[in-house]
């Protein structure tokens, strides 16, 4: 498989896990105060400061071929997290997640509550409400930070080459993939890749400012 | 068709503004009057199950919604107590049906619910709305959609926070109008909050003046708002 079309299921995969893990936190966040709020939020969010090798250290720990994880995964799947695509996945849904929890919360934070009251005194369940009146009307905010995600996951680099290496073809992402064609000097392969990325990254930013502009009222 | 009356007796401590009600409102319109501040809003909210009280007793005739002594606690969407919000909270994502119909039975069919929905703006007089979004309607005609939606779910109660304190007097008055005669069709309490002393003479069967979390009279509003001008305890505006 090509590093760019790699990237685009990598990217895909991890942004989907993301929305999944992520949005379930998020909507915690939002709408619950709980013991050990905060510690989770730093947890989520530790990803966005630290240095891709430190992150990609505990991911080798904690799900290499040695750990728990790593051994029960291979037990029921016959293939090791690390150093295959399900590594680069999981690499890149760890950059990922932090920005679908942080956006998705602001976007849920900012549905007026009473219009969640509203509902809740027209009948519906906490779920119901949710379903029905938050989450619609945080929509548009949630799919930009899934766009934010899914541009973080195209570009990861580092915790990618800790955890799941730089396979061609297997794990070789198109970010892995320029820094190799730069290495061996194939400058032409290496620049037609940076611009495929920074065309994604450019639509991206476009789409979600569109998305998060302020309605005129 | 008589309802049953809501008996309150609240207490609601917020760092420093304390209330402490009780009162019983029958069916019929009763007025609670009083200043900004004075605890009408809290109220509200503690008998919709918005905001738990620190002590106290919610009770429609002989069914507890809220009780501190016995831990009784019925969750907001089961206590079936219509709720008109100041700001309306009309759904903006909603047409005007999508609107009436939420609070409705949903054992209903679609097109049932869609029937009793037009049925229902067609006698707030904005059947013409039906097919549009919250973004589109005048305030008179918001205030309307609201008071459909919150009529369409069959409210054993009805809770209403300033609706109208952003219209002007002669639209006030014709939705004072609309919402006695919806009054007397229910049959179930309302309970109005306002600070206007021209909404409380021309809504209310019985008025009750609050003022710092306290009750500090009740009556008919004719002679209690007569009163009120003649001590000249400023409420209104």
């Amino acid at each position: 498989m090509s590093p760019l079309a790699l990237s685009l299921l990598v990217a895909a995969a991890s942004t989907l896990l993301a929305a999944i893990v992520g949005l379930a936190i998020a909507t915690l966040f939002a709408s619950r105060r709980f013991p050990g709020r905060a510690l989770l939020d730093v947890l989520v969010t530790l990803p966005l400061v630290m240095p891709p090798t430190v992150l990609g250290y505990y991911l080798l720990v904690l799900l290499g071929r040695k750990s728990v994880i790593g051994r029960a995964f291979e037990l029921l799947t016959g293939s090791s997290i690390v150093f295959t695509r399900t590594g680069a996945v999981v690499a890149a849904t760890v950059g990922a997640l932090p920005i679908v929890v942080k956006s998705g919360r602001a976007a849920l934070e900012e549905v007026d509550p009473r219009l969640v009251f509203a509902a809740r005194t027209l009948g519906a369940s906490p779920w119901r409400a949710f379903v029905t009146v938050r989450l619609p009307l945080a929509a548009k905010g949630i799919v930009a930070a899934l766009m934010l995600a899914f541009a973080r996951a195209l570009g990861d680099f580092g915790v990618t080459l800790m955890v799941a290496g730089n396979i061609p073809g297997e794990t070789q992402t198109a970010s892995l993939a320029i820094f190799d064609a730069i290495l061996a000097q194939r400058d032409e392969e290496a620049l037609a890749l940076v611009l495929v990325l920074t065309a994604v990254a450019t639509v991206v930013l476009y789409t979600v400012n569109k998305l998060t502009e302020r309605p005129r009222t | 068709m008589t309802g049953e009356p809501l008996s309150i007796t609240l207490s609601v401590k917020r760092g420093s503004f304390h209330l402490d009600v009780a009162f019983e409102a029958p069916p019929g319109i009763t007025i609670l009057f009083g200043p900004s501040g004075s605890g009408k809003s809290t109220t509200l909210a503690a008998i919709a199950g918005l905001l738990p009280p620190d002590r106290g007793r919610v009770a429609l005739g002989s069914d507890v919604w809220f009780d501190a002594d016995l831990g009784i606690d019925r969750p907001v969407h089961l206590r079936r107590v219509a709720f008109v919000f100041q700001s309306l909270a009309l759904f903006p994502h909603r047409t005007a049906v999508g609107n009436v119909v939420y609070g409705m039975d949903r054992r209903l069919a679609r097109e049932a619910r869609r029937t009793r929905a037009l049925g229902l703006l067609e006698r707030f007089r904005v059947a013409h709305l039906a097919d549009r979004r919250p973004s589109t309607y005048s305030g008179g005609e918001a205030q309307r959609v609201a008071l459909a939606r919150a009529f369409a779910m069959a409210p054993r109660a009805v809770l209403l926070d300033e609706p109208f304190s952003a219209m002007d007097r002669e639209l006030r008055r014709s939705l004072c109008d609309d919402l006695r005669t919806s009054a007397s069709e229910l049959g179930v309490p309302f309970i109005h909050v306002t600070h206007r002393r021209q909404e409380a003479r021309l809504l209310g069967d019985r008025l009750i003046c609050i003022d710092n979390g306290r009750l500090v009279a009740h009556g008919l509003p004719e002679e209690l708002l007569r009163l009120h001008e003649e001590a000249s305890i400023d409420g209104s505006r």
